[in-house]
């Protein structure tokens, strides 16, 4: 290109290169305002669950999610881990997107404050592994149910219902009907919610000789497929517990739940002055070891759970269980070797729940402080007290630790020193006398179905876990075998993660919960051994409440388990989201 | 349990023996049998090496089950997702043909029809005068299982019927079933499928010698397939382990073919070595 001479031809350039920029600079404004945005994408989101060999109804929820979260143009992916990594995951490292899983169950609507507090969204356990923050919302009803002393705490848990379906930190799907496979031919009465606590294998009673023929009375065998019991019996390893049984066999609270109410375990009594609880501790208790069980004892535990590093410097590392209940506790003191006297920031109704944790020997857990190390690099959010797998429990419980072959058995013996053995003042008279056997072993069995056959066999007395829905149709049709049914507070749930979006929408988890169709789970899923419900405090509900027509129920034709793309799509386009021409969920 | 577990284990002896005398009868003839029995030193002492091999692997594998699983759920890939995404419920499709009869035939084949699958031709080829089938056949199993391994320590998939997708028929007919499977395996090594690439390697070395046995080859084929089948069939395996499964088996039988003399002439070539070393010590 030749470059014009004379003063018209620089100018006529000049302004030719200007209308260049000017018409590149408008093109730039275009080609900015169109690409430099972030391009929205299909909203994927990953569903953990346990495997079908450890608990199939997770896995067919999830299907079932799969599906009506496919025709809301969501992408799902399955995630099957072992229930070690699934509760590793959502319970220490917060690490997942949606999961289901069966709560530990509980005894008190109180247990939501740990649950869902704000003030946990930082702490790793059952202390809100959701992320979940909804400060007046939630907070306020949780603070006021603990402290009301007029006939208020009603009123507050209903707002408490009531929130949990408004917001969807999670989604109970129902609560099933546990059964497990009995024979009744060496011991009997399993009630006491014995899928539930450690009193259900306390309350046996012996059948007596004539009854049971030639069979050796002095072990109790259980069959189990949960193999952690073998590897680790550390009360505070929450990964490791589903429902603390084993170690509420080995580990005895000052006030354990007998029938609905607390009654005195460790303590043989206790009374109210203001806000200040008296405990009285049982004569001569011990551990395990034969050392004291004293005052001593139940102050430290307290202070552990609230910082298992023992210690008021950075940094604090609480126990990821039980703070609901020890935080109820604002100061203990110890008054003499068997009084305690407790400061209870709380009504007396909830108060008491401070007694049902797990009292811990000093001695042993003193030395379990620090922090851990690996290789010489210490960590600085872990203890022992948490990693530790204490193989060689010392407890003060009923049963005291025998021996264990790593997933194979458990064995227990009885602990001829505990206080039920001689108990004469006329309380706890189902538990006492102690356990009629000498031992308690728990076997494990890679299925279901070898437990059934083992207990049909008599090799087994009873499975130490619930039935899935299709062993028990086998054990129904399995001679000699019973099948002892219970209803259970241990619900099934969908937890969101609320720390990412979408999840941290709550408009957005609402919209899926209501791609939830409950009716049609409580058939397909559980086979029918369950009760849907929305509320993570009532066991069940009003039979028709989780029915679509309910501002919370499924959005498609209850029962079919199955919605219209149109009609999936509304509801998320209300909560104020896209799609694009797919018809995928977008987001940017 | 313990007791029971034996009971499958003795039984597994039992049908196994009894097939093994029904194949010899059907392909091996008896001067072969008697040329074997003159010549039994000899032979083992050739097939030390290969043998030797495969044994240390399965020891390996063996001890450090537990330790190698939760390795792998440190640092394997989660891939059970991927892989139902790829195939979708093709599985499922394949247990539409179910019926009792086809439940029986696979669980059957899937437990004594597969080991005697693997033993017969051992057997068979000790009993060949040419010894090289048995050391390529051999170091094709170790190849086998040292490379599924490594795979199942890398890849973390559960199979069909554990995300729901499939039924387990097996296991529901026959509970003790799963108290051997759970003592050999771990749920989550289902990538690749072992049984495919082990029985597929057995199926190819049957061709390779179906001159020696052309019975084999016939019994091998069907019994192959069927083991391939069956582990879909019971909602064991994916599509894609299969594929990966006889993926693995070509490898291997490729390993197999062009190992074996290296290695033996490996081993015979240092073991004097060796020996020498330790003697001359004071």
């Amino acid at each position: 290109m030749t470059v014009p001479t004379g003063p018209i031809g620089r100018r006529a350039l000049l302004s030719g290169a200007a209308g260049a920029l000017t018409a590149s600079a408008g093109c730039l404004n275009r080609f900015q305002a169109s690409v430099d945005r972030d391009t929205p994408e299909q909203v994927s989101v990953s569903i953990m669950t346990l495997p079908a060999d450890e608990d199939p109804v997770p896995v067919r929820i999830s299907h079932h999610l799969a599906e009506t979260f496919a025709a809301a143009g969501i992408d799902v992916g399955l995630q099957p881990v072992t229930a070690e990594k699934l509760w590793r995951n959502v319970l220490l490292n917060q690490d997942f997107d949606l999961y289901i899983g069966q709560h530990p169950g509980h005894y008190d609507p109180d247990y939501l404050y740990g649950l869902l507090h704000s003030r946990f969204s930082e702490e790793p356990g059952w202390q809100n592994p959701f992320g979940y923050v909804n400060v007046p919302g939630m907070d306020d009803p949780l603070e006021t149910q603990r402290r009301a002393t007029d006939g208020t705490r009603s009123g507050a848990l209903s707002a408490l219902v009531e929130a949990v379906r408004e917001e969807a930190p999670i989604a109970v799907v129902a609560y099933p009907e546990e059964s497990r496979a009995i024979r009744t031919d060496r011991y009997f009465g399993w009630g006491y919610r014995s899928l539930e606590s450690p009193l259900g294998y306390l309350g046996l009673q012996e059948r007596n000789a004539a009854g049971r023929g030639s069979r050796a009375a002095d072990t109790l065998r259980l069959g189990t497929m949960n193999r952690r019991v073998t590897h680790n019996l550390n009360p505070l390893a929450v990964e490791y517990r589903d429902r603390w049984i084993v170690t509420g066999l080995l580990y005895d609270p000052i006030g354990r739940y007998v029938d609905g109410g607390i009654e005195p375990w460790l303590a043989d009594n206790w009374s109210w002055g203001d806000d200040r609880l008296r405990v009285r501790l049982r004569e001569g208790l011990s551990w395990h070891d034969g050392q004291n069980l004293t005052t001593a004892d139940v102050a430290f535990t307290y202070r552990l759970l609230r910082d298992t590093t023992y210690t008021d410097e950075n940094p604090t590392v609480p126990a990821p269980c039980f703070r609901a209940r020890s935080l109820l506790v604002e100061a203990v003191e110890a008054i003499d070797d068997r009084t305690l006297e407790f400061s209870i920031d709380a009504s007396r109704e909830v108060g008491l729940r401070a007694l049902t944790v797990p009292v811990l020997p000093r001695h042993v857990w003193e030395e379990r402080t620090g922090l851990t190390s690996i290789a010489g690099f210490d960590l600085d959010n872990v203890t022992e007290a948490l990693v530790a797998d204490n193989m060689d429990p010392v407890g003060s419980g009923p049963l005291r630790f025998e021996a264990a072959t790593p997933d194979a058995r458990l064995e227990l013996v009885r602990n001829d020193e505990h206080f039920l053995v001689d108990l004469s003042d006329g309380s706890l008279p189902a538990f006492a006398g102690g356990p009629p056997y000498q031992r308690l072993v728990f076997v494990y069995s890679p299925s279901e179905a070898n437990i059934v056959e083992g207990v049909q066999a008599g090799d087994l007395d009873a499975s130490a876990i619930a039935l899935a829905p299709t062993e028990i149709r086998r054990a129904e049709e399995a001679s000699e075998v019973e099948l002892a049914t219970e209803p259970t507070s241990a619900y099934y749930h969908v937890g969101f993660n609320g720390r990412n979006a979408p999840l941290s929408n709550p408009r957005f988890r609402r919209a899926l919960s209501r791609l939830l169709d409950r009716e049609f789970l409580r058939t397909e899923a559980f086979e029918g051994h369950a009760t849907p419900a929305f509320s993570p405090i009532a066991v069940g509900g009003p039979s028709d409440e989780w029915h679509s027509g309910h501002g919370a129920g499924f959005v498609g034709e209850n029962g079919t388990g199955t919605v219209e793309p149109e009609v999936a799509h509304e509801l998320f386009r209300e909560a104020g989201y896209i799609y694009n021409e797919a018809g995928e969920l977008v987001v940017r | 349990m313990a007791l029971e577990l034996l009971t499958v284990l003795l039984s597994i002896v039992a049908v196994v023996s009894v097939l093994l005398v029904l194949g010899t009868i059907l392909c091996i003839d008896r001067g072969q049998l008697r040329e074997l029995r003159a010549d039994l030193r000899t032979r083992l002492r050739l097939a030390a090496p290969a043998i030797g091999l495969l044994v240390v692997v399965l020891v390996i594998n063996s001890l450090t089950r537990r330790t190698a699983q939760r390795l792998s759920w440190l640092i394997g890939f989660e891939i059970t997702d991927q892989i139902y995404r790829l195939e979708g419920a093709f599985v499922a499709w394949v247990q539409t043909f179910q019926t009792t009869e086809l439940t029986v035939y696979f669980s059957a084949v899937y437990v004594y029809g597969y080991v005697f699958l693997l033993v017969f031709p051992l057997l068979a080829y000790f009993a060949l005068s040419e010894q090289r089938s048995l050391h390529e056949l051999t170091v094709a199993y170790t190849a086998n299982y040292a490379i599924g391994l490594v795979c199942y320590l890398l890849f973390v998939a559960y199979g069909p019927r554990n995300l729901g997708i499939a039924e387990q028929f097996m296991y529901d007919v026959y509970p003790s079933s799963r108290l051997l499977t759970s003592a050999v395996n771990t749920p989550t090594n289902v990538f690749p499928s072992l049984h495919t690439s082990l029985s597929v390697t057995v199926l190819l070395f049957a061709w390779r010698t179906r001159e020696a046995y052309p019975r084999w080859l016939a019994i091998a084929a069907v019994l192959a397939t069927s083991v391939v089948i069956s582990t879909m069939y019971l909602g064991i395996h994916w599509l894609t382990d299969v594929i990966a499964g006889i993926g693995l088996a070509s490898a291997s039988y490729w390993i197999g073919v062009h190992g074996a003399d290296r290695w033996r002439e490996l081993v015979t070539g240092a073991l004097p070595r060796i020996t020498t070393t330790f003697r001359s010590r004071p």
